[in-house]
């Protein structure tokens, strides 16, 4: 029965996850941010240290931080002389929280989690990781929770519980943190408005980084050369160049180059209004948003390149000005044949 | 489907300077103003203890009460999940019903607000007969804030938020509200007579 109800449970988060993403408010974030990138390193409070097994999950959620962040947003490291520190302690000035996160931005943080087994006002917290073999329901994963405390410390707050369906992965929520087996209870990834956030704030990790769902942004795609008279039979690089359109709402994410997406070429010949496909460009690995084709011109023809917009990231479709590239022939001609039809130049 | 209810149009204390929220959102160095933790002598020898104990243990930037009225005396809330001033703490979950500060309804709307006079952004209140069961809607209010986007229509910022009271019946009334540096969240006991 309990694996039964488990399967519906994954099937229905399956659907969800399968279920197209619209764009949203990212999730809510307060106050300065960690240099991009920063390197921020703990260590176990003296004198709080938790036991093995806690101490396990937490450090995985430091994993799940680092690599589920898909932005610039800082990097957390154990160093035995961190200055920030983790604790396993019941020193929390409330009676009701099993999580607690001061952010001393841009020197530390700390974060508190609260014993296994402690009362408290609502009930005995038990964290899942305690349990050898299945944890029991009502538990709640201390990695998942350490992971949300986490978000905290890159500056994310709590999600609009009224936009429940936006935020359903969100990791951020306010409202009772989500035990076994409610969907979600052991998800050790930001959710994507979650990481929408996190890039809006301190730039995607790399120029190839998907943009999350949970934004809607503009882009810009342009080719060069833009018109040029070219000599028969000669090779031409086309290259198109790729960014998040400068109008966007977020300064951080204005300009920004994309690389590593699908933009093709297209041709059509002088007077048509039919657009043919010629390939797909060469994305170049340098981070400028470059994509490039080279092609052997002995017809003029218009040329524009396409980017569609993915279904995978937060980003719209976007379409080229459009390049006459004129051929030409590319020499002097010194004489034309006599009595050939039709008439040749020769040089 | 319930559909957000708002009574009455919150009031609305300042309009945003082109520049920047902050100094308006930032709580006052006033004291709070004397507040009737129930409204009855029945409710508040087991609500007082709960109250007391989270309100003595914050630390110094203490986030301003969460504030009931049902138009009698003010009720001081649960606080529960919260980000405030850099700080944020997580709640799994609420207390039953009669650990709650309680509040005694009798028909009309309920007006919420914060202590020191704190104003805020975006509100949304709910109900629900459990602590664990599906939550209805009240009422909500006010507009999201993105400290990220480009200087945009200043939103209004909000010094109470006022709502329908849930039907007849003995239930827990959630409060959410958010404003430039984090956001808060309170529960009731609300007996609707």
């Amino acid at each position: 029965m309990t694996r039964l109800f488990g399967l519906a449970i994954g099937a229905l988060v399956a659907a969800l996850n399968a279920t197209p993403a619209a764009a949203a408010l990212p999730t809510p974030a307060s106050g300065v941010t960690w240099d991009r990138n920063q390197r921020v390193e703990y260590r176990w409070k003296e004198g709080s240290e938790p036991p093995a097994w806690a101490r396990s999950a937490m450090s995985a959620a430091t994993a799940d931080s680092n690599s589920s962040r898909k932005s610039k947003a800082a990097i957390f490291s154990y160093d035995s002389n961190g200055r920030a520190w983790l604790a396993y302690t019941d020193d929390l000035p409330t009676n009701w929280a099993i999580g607690y996160t001061v952010r001393s931005i841009p020197d530390s943080f700390t974060i508190r989690m609260r014993p296994h087994g402690t009362q408290l006002d609502w009930g005995t917290l038990r964290w899942c990781e305690f349990y050898d073999g299945e944890p029991p329901n009502g538990c709640y994963d201390l990695e998942m929770v350490t992971l949300h405390e986490f978000g905290h410390a890159q500056t994310l707050g709590h999600v609009d519980e009224a936009q429940i369906d936006t935020y359903t992965d969100s990791l951020m929520h306010a409202t009772g943190l989500r035990s076994k087996p409610k969907a979600g209870w052991n998800q050790h990834v930001f959710g994507r408005c979650d990481v929408a956030r996190l890039q809006i704030r301190y730039e995607p990790l790399t120029t190839s980084t998907p943009i999350s769902t949970c934004l809607d942004l503009a882009t810009d795609l342009s080719l060069s050369p833009t018109t040029s008279g070219i000599a028969y039979g000669t090779s031409v690089t086309l290259t198109a160049k790729l960014k998040i359109d400068a109008s966007t709402s977020y300064p951080i994410l204005a300009g920004e180059p994309l690389t590593g997406r699908s933009v093709v070429l297209q041709r059509r010949a002088l007077g048509s209004t039919a657009w043919a496909t010629i390939g797909e460009m060469s994305a170049v690995t340098d981070n400028t948003g470059r994509y490039v084709k080279t092609m052997t011109l002995t017809t003029t023809y218009d040329w524009r390149a396409v980017f569609s917009a993915p279904g995978n990231e937060g980003l719209d479709g976007a379409t080229s000005s459009i390049s006459r590239l004129s051929v030409t022939y590319g020499c002097t001609p010194t004489g034309i044949g006599r009595g050939v039809d039709p008439l040749y130049e020769t040089c | 489907m319930k559909l957000p209810t708002l009574a009455r149009i919150p009031v609305v204390v300042l309009l945003m300077s082109a520049c920047s929220l902050a100094p308006l959102a930032q709580p006052s160095s006033s004291p709070a103003a004397p507040i009737a933790t129930t409204p009855t002598a029945t409710a508040a020898a087991t609500v007082t203890p709960t109250v007391e104990v989270t309100r003595m243990s914050l630390p110094a930037a203490d986030p301003p009460l969460g504030l009931l009225d049902a138009g009698d005396d003010p009720v001081e809330g649960r606080l529960g999940s919260y980000c405030w001033e850099g700080t944020c703490a997580d709640a799994a979950g609420i207390p039953p019903k009669s650990q709650l500060p309680t509040l005694a309804a009798d028909g009309g709307d309920l007006e919420f607000s914060l202590s020191d006079g704190t104003t805020f952004v975006r509100w949304r209140a709910t109900y629900a007969a459990g602590a664990n069961d599906e939550q209805t809607t009240l009422g909500e209010g006010g507009e999201g804030f993105d400290p990220d986007a480009r200087p945009s229509p200043a939103p209004e910022l909000l010094s109470s938020a006022a709502f329908d009271e849930p039907p007849r019946d003995d239930w827990i009334v959630f409060v959410q509200v958010f404003f430039e540096g984090g956001d808060l969240s309170y529960a009731w006991h609300v007996i609707v007579r």
